[in-house]
């Protein structure tokens, strides 16, 4: 002990006894302690934290999800057929919805959205044209498309049932300050639709190889759409010490095909058959 | 009682308390911890579901429309008349949490198309009737790869679906 009370006594603490001695030792372990403690919880709450939100947007990418693919489900099978106007990453396509079938007692006016089941505008395409054999049909074409932090668009625009102005899906929250302090989403959190896709399945089909004719070919050939949308959702959260580490990544892969029920001979006088896949020509 | 005792005896209460305490916070913990890990994987199997369900009716789609729009395979009986089925179909995304995960495969297959002819209605086929399926089997512990063998052996799941259709003329 004479070495410490030498030590205490060259640096200038020679009146300090072995009690202060043992009182520093003890000091140091409990705030070894105290922190360690410290940090273990805030490590917890932030894991919590994490948890919570990240449970929370998958669910909610799960409701997008399924609310996407049964509306895109009623589209294409409302519809008389489908073409691609541009392909890539972000592909275009537009849709043929005829009300020439009478759905719903022909009240379809697609035109305006207060009058027919139907829930969107088209171009009107049908119905401004005519063709030389058959009666006037009305209906025309929507688009669809996508964009990664909207999700699905109709006639570019997003629908009112994935609105998030409505708040009903938040792809990425705001900042952590103002009213929205306690948001479920913040800027951390981002749901996106990665991709969404369209093709013809059949195309790829043994049996198109029998047919002789493009005609059938392309009728038999374009009957199904396959949808195939990915959904991401990533939490980037750089100050975690936690489980998931800082990057985050959640995706889902939905896929399913559709066969228009309007499609081909399936009605009579079908417009968008006889003019994009007979090739039959059209007065405009 | 001495001074002595109730020093004492004063300590251990805390020490009690302290103890009480560190467990019901420990219990809340894991308790939340758990709640919040059960839902997710309730959600993965939801998800299972969900992903399987679309690939089913979408799969029962393709051969409708095999159906009624080809000749070839209207034409062969062999075909229509057997049963068929899908490659087996993953429902994990393999890239899904940087692929941290044991995935989930289903088997989606459909029942011989049925011919469906009632003599009444002078119409011959009345309609055709397809049936398919999906299973998997849900991991014990769903998304975790590093779970042993044996705690593989979880809930067996089936959808079945049917539906029926006319050939257009």
């Amino acid at each position: 002990m004479s070495f410490i009370k030498s030590v205490l006594r060259k640096v200038g603490l020679g009146t300090l006894t072995r009690a202060a001695g043992f009182t520093l030792f003890e000091q140091t372990i409990v705030i070894m302690i105290g922190s360690t403690a410290l940090l273990g919880g805030w490590a917890a709450y932030r894991d919590f934290s994490m948890q919570w939100r990240v449970s929370m947007a998958e669910r909610q990418m799960d409701q997008y999800a399924q609310a996407a693919m049964s509306e895109m489900i009623n589209v294409l099978q409302w519809s008389m057929g489908s073409q691609q106007l541009a392909g890539g990453r972000n592909p275009l396509w537009r849709i043929a919805i005829g009300e020439y079938v009478n759905e719903n007692g022909g009240f379809n006016a697609g035109q305006d959205l207060g009058s027919g089941h139907f829930p969107y505008i088209h171009d009107g395409y049908f119905s401004s044209t005519t063709s030389l054999y058959d009666p006037p049909m009305t209906g025309g074409f929507i688009t669809l498309s996508h964009r990664s932090n909207q999700g699905i668009l109709l006639n570019g625009r997003q629908p009112e049932w994935a609105n998030s102005r409505s708040g009903m899906y938040v792809w990425r929250g705001d900042n952590r300050s103002g009213p929205n302090e306690l948001a479920a989403m913040d800027r951390r959190d981002e749901m996106s639709v990665k991709s969404f896709s369209i093709d013809f399945p059949l195309y790829q089909d043994p049996a198109t190889n029998v047919f002789t004719d493009e005609i059938s070919r392309k009728k038999f050939g374009e009957s199904v759409m396959k949808i195939t949308l990915v959904m991401q959702y990533r939490y980037r959260a750089e100050d975690v010490i936690g489980l998931y580490g800082d990057d985050y990544i959640r995706e889902r892969v939905y896929e399913t095909s559709v066969a228009s029920l309007n499609f081909g001979e399936s009605i009579v006088n079908n417009r968008y058959f006889q003019e994009f896949i007979q090739g039959r020509l059209i007065a405009h | 009682m001495s001074k002595r005792i109730r020093k004492l005896q004063r300590g251990a209460i805390d020490l009690m308390g302290i103890a009480v305490g560190l467990t019901i916070i420990s219990i809340t913990a894991i308790g939340t911890s758990y709640s919040l890990l059960y839902g997710r994987q309730a959600l993965i199997q939801q998800e299972h579901y969900r992903t399987a369900l679309f690939k089913l009716r979408g799969f029962m789609e393709e051969e409708m429309a095999r159906m009624r729009f080809s000749d070839y395979y209207r034409g062969n009986q062999s075909w229509w008349g057997a049963p068929n089925d899908l490659a087996p179909y993953s429902l994990d995304v393999l890239t899904d949490r940087d692929g941290d995960i044991r995935p989930t495969y289903a088997t989606i297959y459909r029942d011989p198309i049925e011919y469906v002819d009632d003599a009444i209605t002078r119409m011959a086929p009345d309609y055709f009737r397809i049936t398919a399926h999906a299973e998997w089997t849900e991991a014990a512990i769903p998304g975790i790869t590093t779970a042993d063998k044996g705690d593989d052996a979880g809930r067996d799941q089936q959808i079945t679906l049917r539906t029926t259709f006319h050939l257009p003329r």
